[in-house]
Formats: structure tokens, sequence, C-alpha cells
């Protein structure tokens, strides 16, 4: 059976499989390689992934969402018409939908898969990820830090030995690793990232000073005032490389508003965004102690490293022009599927070991060393950037007299108190009575690939050793609720793949319909109104031709004023 | 032959490609996913012979031979770092830094004007400016700038003036512009500042800026609902919803008029009016129907329901059907308590009167929370849209 690798990406996703010896992508129920993630509901409460969903999310604002993986390991719950879901559940329909594709792909049952997340997600986020698979009804092998995957795939591609700088901005995050490949083996030596930058940060800056410039307020527009400023202004992003400046004409809140987009404007609004790419990248290379001098080249993955005011800003770090070899939006795809036919054991892949990093520190809360005899004083076990599997261990001693119990809180993070950092779980432990000090204890951590922790406590004096794993953490979801949440999703039904091509266009004309004005908007009025009233007469011959029909005049439409 | 050499399975050597091509070849062997054990000490190993060959401490015969090719080895790593450093000097030979001081200017005037300092669009001065992103530039205005920090803060704790202090947001912003938090030591070790000086720098790492929550699901247009567990019950009330109990209140009357809409045909056949009180019917039928709906899908009974209402237990989960008729059971109690010590006492209605005036200075400090429900370890939260 096949294992599928899974790009599960804040803005678009992909999935692949590997196949006589390559990475082979795999195309989805529009014939193409990108599924966006977005996911609406339809009126029938039918779920809406995808591509349709994007169209939609001008049209349905209020029963359609994207950049949601952002609230992935939070209890962030995302109203949806009158339904609420959480991030993990909002990404299961993503991952269900990809499954389904790769089915029907594979004309076999898919049910394990190794999906990528940001290098810099903690585990709480990990383990919402993977209970997101599981909903979709994917067991979920691994899971492959984003620019790792990149570099696998372009290591295996060019053949090339050396070290490199992986730097991955998403649409939501910002990720650096610094990997080394050599004599087949991949290894990873630092980690780095931001959880918070990435293209939407940069849309979002465009947004706020375009708005300020014309004395808009965000909670003043209504809906689809602000569905329609974040378009255009997305589209003025992904242009942003032509050398000319782009003009907008918008109406908001019955003002018509006229503006011009030009290179020097989009610099402005981005640059405080490209000045925190620094930190990451620092830190990473500090972290793997080696010198600039030593980086061989410097991957581009992500689709926001196409904008040439990134590509200047890491090429004046670096010193050195960025290498483009890699499609910036399929690298991770590849590198996940490249992980799935490594995790299968495929003989064309025997000579391949990929050694990987936890990006955060994880150890406990401990006393006050200084002796004041206050708790809540961060002690790391295993450190971050610590190859993985890892396994450290720390001795640690009672402090106080007669003292009954230990309670282990387990954090991951940076900060020096624990209650900066992130709390994981917590272990209580009986100990024989004695003197402050007397007792000693053996706290092991044990870190495994799947980002599975285990806690082992030896008391020294009476041998007996305590384990436990940390699960259950919060913002991840229990067994039970697992199961309720998969119940909750199976009642929801999924478009059938035939008919999916239709609404995708009608929402698609519904979406240029509130673009276009005067004569060109009644007549795809008309025209939708045609082919809704050909899908209700159910003649397969008349939907094709129709359908064939209302493609071409909607790709004629769909091009726009700007290109 | 010793560790790590005979881990990795060959002779003591200096080439680092050697040591790589050792350590591939058995790593092929002993997958990290398959024998971690085995993988963290041949990876150990593996870091460890890095090390001796990177360092010339390999082979020792010599102790001669070892100095010479320390000294070699620093040689060289000195030769890398001047050569490293020389492109970036020779632009700042060239050109002059570029005058910052209409920065610093600016920096004191706000810091000067009362609270105009708080608000980070005030400071966005600084990254307009274009020499911001050459190194050189950047790190000497972020000390001068660091310096003017560390000099208001001490000012403002002199004089005891904590609202004169600068935002964490702002601080954030300009860590995030300045990168000090990265160069810690450099800041620590090339000023004579204090460490506690810098304490805030760890602080600053952590800091989220309140923009990030705003922005959450903005795109999808989706309303988004904040929906953490509280710790406490009480904590739930502060500023939710004031009028609260006006609502349990109309809530508790649509049940009544339902269940009396429902009884009074009832009543038409079986004439139990005749028997009982008509109050002690309805709300007898209330503490047995009550639970039911509580305990179901709705959490809540159609008056509440209608409000949009939810009875919940203090851990914010739905009801057991054992902790729901426990809920009736301590309502059913109290009210006839009440009733009870009144018929005993020959004051009219005066006891219902002070058990009220009880009940209401509880729910005041409550904040919204029942005398009923506290016995009874739940609660009634408004936390969806009124209507069916």
């Amino acid at each position: 059976m096949a294992i599928i690798g899974i790009d599960l990406g804040t803005t678009n996703s992909a999935c692949g499989v590997w196949q006589d010896g390559k990475a082979r992508l795999i195309e989805n129920r529009h014939g193409e390689l990108l599924t966006p993630s977005v996911v609406g509901l339809d009126g029938e409460k039918n779920v809406i992934v995808g591509k349709t969903a994007k169209h939609r999310l001008l049209t349905h604002p209020t029963s359609t969402v994207g950049v949601f993986k952002r609230l992935m390991g939070t209890k962030h719950a995302i109203e949806l018409g009158d339904r609420r879901f959480s991030a993990t559940e909002l990404s299961a329909f993503v991952l269900k939908s990809l499954k389904d594709d790769a089915e029907t792909f594979l004309s076999e049952k898919v049910e394990e898969a190794i999906i990528s997340v940001p290098a810099y997600f903690n585990d709480n986020q990990r383990q919402a990820t993977k209970q997101a698979g599981e909903i979709a009804g994917l067991k979920v092998r691994r899971l492959i830090n984003e620019p790792t995957a990149a570099a696998l795939a372009y290591g295996l591609h060019e053949r090339k030995e050396g070290t490199f700088a992986v730097l991955d901005m998403g649409g939501g995050t910002f990720d650096v690793s610094v990997i080394e490949y050599f004599e087949g083996v991949m290894e990873v030596h630092a980690s780095a990232g931001d959880n918070y930058l990435g293209g939407e940060d940069f849309l979002e800056a465009l947004v706020s000073d375009f708005l300020a410039k014309h004395d808009l307020k965000k909670e003043a527009l209504g809906k689809e005032d602000l569905q329609r400023v974040y378009e255009t202004l997305e589209r003025v992003k992904c242009n942003i490389n032509a050398p000319w400046s782009s003009r907008l004409e918008l109406t908001l809140a019955g003002r018509d508003i006229q503006f011009e987009a030009s290179g020097e404007w989009f610099k402005s609004c981005v640059t405080p965004l490209l000045l925190r790419v620094r930190n990451p990248i620092e830190q990473a290379l500090r972290d793997a102690r080696i010198p600039l001098a030593e980086i061989e080249e410097v991957l581009l993955v992500g689709g926001a490293t196409r904008m040439a005011v990134f590509r200047n800003a890491v090429g004046k770090l670096f010193g050195r022009i960025p290498s483009s070899h890699l499609d910036p939006d399929l690298a991770i795809a590849m590198g996940a599927t490249v992980q799935a036919g490594l995790k299968a054991r495929d003989e064309t892949l025997d000579d391949v070991v990929l050694t990987d990093v936890c990006p955060y520190s994880l150890g406990t809360e401990v006393v006050d060393p200084g002796g004041s005899g206050r708790a809540g004083y961060f002690l790391p076990i295993i450190e971050r950037n610590s190859v993985v599997p890892a396994s450290r261990v720390e001795t640690l001693q009672t402090v106080e007299d007669n003292q009954k119990q230990l309670q282990v809180n387990v954090y991951q993070g940076e900060h020096r108190l624990v209650e900066k950092n992130v709390f994981l779980g917590s272990i209580d432990v009986k100990v024989p009575h004695n003197k402050a000090g007397e007792e000693t204890f053996d706290l092991r951590f044990s870190y495994d690939m799947n980002g599975l922790l285990e806690v082992d406590v030896k008391i020294n004096s009476t041998g007996n050793v305590i384990n436990h794993v940390i699960e259950q953490s919060p913002g991840t979801l229990s067994n039970e609720e697992l199961e309720k949440s998969k119940a909750r999703l199976a009642a929801l039904k999924f478009h059938p793949r035939e008919k999916e091509e239709n609404i995708e266009l009608l929402s698609r004309g519904e979406h240029l319909y509130s673009m276009y004005l005067g004569h060109e908007r009644t007549m795809l009025g008309e025209l939708l109104a045609h082919f809704e009233s050909v899908l209700d007469g159910q003649n397969g011959t008349e939907i094709t031709k129709a359908r064939q029909q209302l493609k071409e005049l909607l790709d004629a439409m769909d091009k726009g004023p700007l290109q | 032959m010793t560790a790590p050499w005979s881990v990795l399975e060959i002779e003591p050597t200096e080439d680092k490609r050697e040591v790589k091509r050792a350590y591939a070849r058995k790593l092929k062997r002993t997958r990290p996913d398959e024998d971690s054990a085995a993988f963290q000490e041949l990876h150990e190993a593996y870091k460890f012979a890095c090390y001796l060959a990177e360092n010339g401490l390999a082979i020792q015969n010599d102790d001669e031979e070892e100095e010479e090719s320390l000294q070699s080895s620093d040689a060289v790593t000195f030769q890398e770092e001047s050569s490293d450093d020389q492109p970036h000097e020779a632009p700042e030979a060239d050109v002059p830094p570029p005058n910052f001081q209409y920065l610093l200017d600016h920096m004191d005037a706000l810091l000067g004007a009362g609270q105009e300092h708080y608000f980070v669009e005030n400071w966005k001065i600084f990254e307009r400016d274009e020499h911001l992103m050459t190194d050189a530039f950047r790190i000497s205005l972020g000390d001068a700038v660091f310096a003017r920090v560390i000099a208001h803060w001490k000012a403002c704790e002199q004089q005891r003036n904590e609202p004169g202090m600068l935002r964490p947001a702002v601080l954030h912003y300009l860590d995030s512009i300045f990168g000090w938090s990265n160069r810690y030591y450099d800041l620590l070790y090339g000023y004579d500042y204090r460490a506690e000086d810098l304490e805030f720098l760890n602080d600053l790492k952590d800091y989220v800026p309140q923009r990030a929550s705003n922005r959450f699901g903005l795109k999808g247009g989706a309303a988004l609902h904040i929906e953490e567990k509280k710790k406490s019950a009480a904590e739930l009330f502060d500023g939710e919803e004031e009028s609260l109990p006006f609502l349990r209140g109309l809530a508790f009357l649509a049940d009544v008029v339902l269940l009396a809409l429902v009884l009074y045909p009832l009543d038409y056949f079986f004439k139990f009016s005749a028997q009982y009180d008509w109050a002690f019917v309805i709300f007898g039928l209330y503490l047995l129907l009550a639970p039911l709906f509580e305990f179901s899908s709705w959490s809540a009974t159609p008056g509440k329901r209608l409000l949009g209402l939810l009875a919940l237990s203090k851990e914010r989960e739905r009801l057991s059907l054992a902790h729901s008729y426990f809920r009736a059971i301590v309502l059913g109690a109290m009210v006839g308590g009440v009733v009870y010590i009144d018929n005993l006492v020959p004051f009219g209605f005066s006891i219902v009167a002070v058990g009220l005036g009880v009940f209401g200075v509880y729910m005041n400090k409550s904040k919204g929370r029942f005398l009923n429900d506290a016995a009874s370890h739940s609660l009634v939260v408004l936390a969806r849209k009124p209507g069916f």
C-alpha cells in the first residue's frame, strides 16, 4: 500500500507519491498540482475544499475560511455559517480532499501519509497536525519539517553535496534550516523560524497601509469590501516584481478610490517584515556552529520567496545570490514524497538517510538555583537543535525535608522562566521520606523522530523507574474528542467528484460577477442562470457543452486588467 | 583503537571527509528510526571525531606536532576570519556611515512628549531610513537607541514614573528592527551595562504583538470566537454579560409558560388542579423535565435555548444526567426550604424577602452566578446565538 507525502500549507497544499524511483506529484480534481487550503460550507451543508472554496471567499465570506493553519494547536473555534470548527478539523477537510485525489490517481486505498510541518511548529501544533490526519482517515507515519523536505528534494534531485541554508517563507511561517548533504546522508544541523512571518503578513501590511492612506477602518468596511481589498492587493503583491506600477480602482464604502501601487510603496510597507527575516537566520547559523562562509548555497522555497525584495534582502544577508533551482511551491511536497518513499524503504532510496533536529528545547520546572526556594525556573534537558532521536539525563534532588512526592512539569521553549514556555504535561512521583537534597533522581527525556516525548524518572535510592509518555497537551484533542470529531465530520458530505467541476465554474462565475460591471455583468449573469438550468436538466452532453462554453468565457474574463 | 574511532570503525584520522564517509557508511546500517540508542552513540562519536579532526587532536603521536598543528589551525582560522571581515569593512571605510542624528533627535522628542511614545506608529520613522538594511548603520544606530532606552528606563525608575516607561510593544518593535536580543553578549560586554539592565531582552523574545491575534481568520472573513478554558467559573462573567440574571429570569418564565400551555388542556381532562396547587405542579414538572433537556445535546431547557443560554458543569462541559438531576434537586431543596421556613413562621412573606436579599447579595458578588449553581457545581452561560 502506498504512503503519500503531503505538504499542508497555509495557502496551498499538495501531495505526491513515490513511484518508479522518483517523486510524482498528484493532480487534483481540477488537474492542478496545488489545492488552495480554503474550506467552505454550501447551503446544503456540503463541504467545499480548494479552488472552488477559494472563489467563494469573496461571494460567501461568512461560510468560507482560509489561513487556518496558523490556529493549529489552539482552542480557537472558527465559525462557518452556523457551525463551528477547530483548525484541526478544517485541516482534516483539506487532507481528506487530497486523500481522495490520491486514491483516484492510484486507484487504491490510501491510509498512510507523511505530512510536512513548519520546522518551528511546537509540540502542540505537531500533535494537532497528526490528529487532523487521523480525522481524515490517514495514519501519519511521520511529520517532516518543511525546510528539511525541501532540502531532501533538492539534494536528491541535484545529487550535489555540501552545506545549504534553506529559507522557507510560505503563507504563514518563515523557517530556516542549515542542512548538510554528504554520502547520501542528509543531516540537519539546525532549524529556527518565526511562526508569524509569511506571505499573509506581507499582504496584511499592504492592506493596513492602504486603508490608513485612505482613512478607512477595517471595522467600518463590510466583509465583502474588505475581502475585495485583500484580493486586489494580493494581486498587486503577486505582480510586484514587474518593473511598472499597477493602478488600482476600487469602490469602497461608497467612495471611488484610485491608487498607484508602486514598487517603492510596496517596499516601504514590507521593510519591517524583511528586517525580521534576519533573526532566525542568525540563530540557525549560530546553533549550527557553521560560519557563513561555509554555506555553499542558499535555497529558497515557499511562494513568498518569489518577491524580489525578499530575494534582495536575503542576497545581502548571505552575500550571494540565492539559487532558484526549485519550484518554490512544489519543493516541499516533493520532499515529503521522498520521505514517504524512505519510510516505505523503497530500494531506489536505500542509500539515503535523513537525520533531523528538534527545533525547541525541552526541559522541566526547577526551583531557583540561587537558593531563594522559588519554583518556576526552566531547566533545559534536551537543548534545541539536538539531533533526534535524542535521549538526555539530568540528576535532580528533593528540596524539602520529608518531601513526599515530586511534581515533574515538562515544558518546551527557550525562556528562563517556565511560564513563558509551552506546557506539555506533568508527572507526579512518590519519593521516600528523607532530608532535603538526600534523595536524588535521574530525569531522562527521550525524544523520538515522531516527536513523541518520553519521560523516565528513576529514584536512585530505591531503583524504581516511572515511565510516562507525554501525549495529551493543551490545545490538542483527547482520544474521546478525536472520535467525536471524526463522527461529527463524517456527517458532513463532500461533493461528488464529477459535480465538483460544475460547482467550481459556478462559484468562479459568481466571483467574476461581483468584480465586473455593466454589460459584461449582465451577460455573465444570464450565462450563469442558463448554466444552472442546464444542470437541472441533467442531460450529460448538454452539460458538457454548456460547461465548455462557460469555461472559455470565464477564462477570458479572468485575465483581468493587470496582466 | 579507542572511542570515537572504534565506533566509526576507522583509524584515527585528521581528514574530515574520511570521518564523514565512515559515518555515512555506518549510518546506513543503524538508521535513526530503527535503533535509537545505537544511532545516538554513533552520532556522538561522529561529532566528537569531527571535533578532533578539526582541531588537529586526532593523532597524538608527538606533543610538538600537536602544538604545531594547533597553531597552524589557529592561524588558518584567524586568516579566514580576517579575510571574512574585509569585504564588510571595505565599503565602510569608503563611505562614512550615514548620519542618524535626526532619528535620535526624533526619539528624544518622543520620550520627552508625554504619552506619544506609547504608539508604535510614532516610532516607524526608524524603518523608513533606507540605510537600515546595511549592517554597520543598523548596529551603530541600534546601540545608540539602546543606550537611550536604558537611560530613559533608569530615569523613570528613579522618579518612580511608571507611566513614562516604554511599552513592551514599542520595545518589541525596536528589537525586531535592531535585533538586540540576538546581540545580548555584544551589548553586555561591549558597553558597561549590567546583566539586570538587559533582562528585559529575554522577555521581548516571547512577546507576541497584540495585532497578531486580531488578524486571525480575517481573510476568510469568518467571525472568530476565542474560547479559552478559564480557570475559575467566577472569571467567566467578568464583563461577559451584564444582563445574565435578567435573561435567566426570562428563560425560566418562558419554560413555565410552555409547561402551562401543555398542562392546561390536560387539566381539562384530568382535573388535577382541583387537588394540587398549580404552582406546585408546574414547578415540580419543571424540576422533573429540565434536567432531561439540560442533559440533552441542547444543554438547555427550551427557554434557555431560546435565549442562547447553556447549562454547563463548572468545567464548562456538558452535564451528565446525574449531574443535571443533582442541579434540579439543589434548586428544589432551596426553594422548598425557603417555602417551608416561611410556612413555619407567621410573618407572611418576610422570609422569602430575606431569602431574596441573601440571594441578591450573593449574585452581586458572584457576578451573575446563582447560589444553586454554586451548590451544584454547575453554571449557566450565554454561549450561543439566541434562538433554536
